[in-house]
């Protein structure tokens, strides 16, 4: 294990896997529906006007996410990527 | 099991929310359709009937989900049908240019439904971004017959139907498909466990498997819904043998550190596992084209404070303008034209001998009222709504909901409201049917509640 983060962390462009979730009950099932599931490579594309939400490619697709609900995803492997 | 010829054949339509169901819903059926809400649900069904050879179908659209298992009203509409309704048939609509996450979904209602149709929609898109599915690989990996359509077009839609009439009249032992979801062993030996208790109370023909994991993810509760009429006083036993082992399998997974929303995560985590496994054998995809990368630079400079806010502001600005500027012609032409055809109306009913007071009703209160609403109505709808769907279309209001949703969380709201509130100000009722596009039930009540307050089409020109 090197280098635990959480998407939130995550650099623009930057890519990483995602290692578990923190979130319980609603959200956690909602952010696995969504594809955020452990070992899932997911990037961060661009982040939204004002800064807060930012988007994540995730499995194919691009989903936004808010800087609470990203810090409960938590990754590993950093890695450039665009 | 054949069908006797002449019944109509159930079948349903489900998957991701986003895919062309709709699309493929309404190819399927044209017009012979209508609408409702589930019993107690506050789930929009619509039910249309589908002529395919010398059979009638009813097919049965079920709402979009990503996921069978987390919980929300819609996927427990989806999953109780799925599991309990006994479908002669059921299809799962993918898009082509996203299977992995759509096999999500569609691997959950394998292991829920029988005869499953995997329907593959967007072939032609994905042709266009040159992703290439291999069909018959596809099928071969998960037992159940696949078929490439592209609903817009129509491509496909005679072999689907044709698949489907196969899978349904199918007098096959084999109903349900093998398992494709590999689950941690104590949740495997918890679902077998269930199995004999289970096949005691469950309608025959039902599969077991997915319901099982529903009692280890949600209790017992949905059951008893689902089979009320199941519950006479000789299957008493049988209930109890069942309550008992689902207690017995819940304590069991918790020793072994399996909390209920564990097997919610464990399902999703497993189908996921094995949608990549599929897609990893059956998809080609090019590596980042150049179109990505296009997108991508377009998508950064529409979410960067210098340019994407004032370029949202001049277009919506823009819209309006069109849309209020724009209406003045038509609408005055349209009075004009309608308000000229009174007077015939007037001699017309006045040569039938009318009398005075129904002509005046008829003539001054019918028409004249509905001639107003329209030349009013009318030609700001009719500009604005093409407008936003061409915006819609253009993938531009996601990113006004997207760089907006810091504003509306500080209102403890959500981002996408300020579509609903777009839509609102064409007609509040599209806007408030619209909020539905939002998750959290809060967010979406505040924007239920709120959208009174923009100003529709027929209000703007009092209140400006």
């Amino acid at each position: 294990m090197q280098d635990v983060l959480t998407l939130h962390e995550l650099g623009l462009g930057e890519s990483a896997y995602v290692s578990s979730l923190s979130a319980s009950g609603a959200m956690q099932a909602r952010l696995l529906d969504l594809g955020f599931t452990s070992g899932s490579k997911v990037t961060c594309l661009f982040t939204s006007a004002l800064g807060d939400p930012r988007a994540y490619q995730v499995k194919g697709t691009v989903i936004a996410l808010r800087a609470e609900d990203a810090q409960t995803v938590l990754c590993q492997e950093r890695g450039c990527k665009i | 099991m054949k069908k006797m010829p002449g019944q109509p054949l159930r079948v349903a339509l489900c998957g991701n929310p986003n895919v062309g169901k709709s699309t493929v819903f309404n190819a399927l059926t044209g017009l012979r359709q209508h609408t409702g809400n589930w019993t107690g649900k506050t789930v929009e069904t619509a039910e249309g009937r589908v002529r395919a050879g010398d059979r009638e179908w009813r097919l049965t659209d079920l709402p979009g989900t990503y996921s069978l298992l987390s919980g929300s009203p819609e996927e427990e509409v989806a999953c109780d049908f799925l599991c309990f309704s006994q479908m002669d048939a059921s299809i799962v609509v993918c898009d082509a240019t996203c299977l992995e996450r759509n096999l999500n979904v569609t691997l959950q209602v394998i292991e829920a439904a029988r005869h499953v149709v995997v329907c593959v929609n967007l072939m032609d898109e994905a042709k266009r971004q040159g992703i290439r599915v291999d069909l018959p690989r596809l099928e071969c990996l998960l037992g159940v017959p696949v078929v490439g359509v592209c609903a817009r077009s129509g491509a496909g839609l005679e072999v689907l139907k044709k698949r489907v009439a196969e899978a349904g009249e199918a007098n096959c032992g084999q109903c349900h498909g093998q398992s494709m979801l590999r689950y941690p062993p104590e949740i495997g030996e918890a679902i077998e466990g269930l199995r004999k208790p289970l096949e005691a109370v469950l309608p025959q023909g039902a599969g077991f498997r997915f319901v099982a994991l529903r009692i280890l993810a949600a209790g017992m509760g949905f059951l008893h819904q689902a089979l009320k009429e199941n519950m006479q006083p000789e299957r008493q036993a049988a209930w109890q043998a069942l309550e008992a082992a689902s207690r017995r399998a819940t304590e069991t997974l918790e020793k072994a550190g399996q909390k209920p929303e564990d097997v919610v995560a464990a399902v999703v985590s497993a189908s996921y596992e094995a949608a990549g496994r599929v897609c990893a054998a059956t998809v080609n995809h090019p590596n980042t084209s150049r179109e990505e990368r296009r997108q991508l630079r377009m998508d950064r400079l529409l979410c960067s404070k210098r340019v994407g806010i004032p370029l949202m502001l001049a277009l919506l600005g823009l819209v309006f303008y069109i849309t209020l500027s724009g209406a003045n012609v038509p609408s005055v032409w349209l009075s004009q034209a309608l308000m000229g055809f009174q007077p015939t109306l007037s001699s017309l009913l006045q040569a039938l001998g009318t009398p005075e007071w129904l002509q005046n009703l008829l003539v001054l209160g019918v028409y004249r009222v509905v001639a107003w609403v329209v030349s009013v109505m009318l030609p700001p709808m009719a500009i604005f709504f093409p407008l936003f769907t061409l915006l819609e279309d253009l993938g531009f209001l996601p990113r006004v909901a997207f760089n907006l949703d810091r504003c509306f969380k500080g209102c403890k709201a959500c981002g996408k409201q300020a579509l609903c509130m777009c839509m609102g100000l064409g007609c509040n009722a599209v806007g408030v049917t619209g909020c539905r596009i939002i998750q959290s039930p809060r967010e979406r009540l505040i924007a239920i509640l709120t959208n009174a307050m923009m100003p529709c089409n027929g209000r703007f020109p009092t209140v400006a």
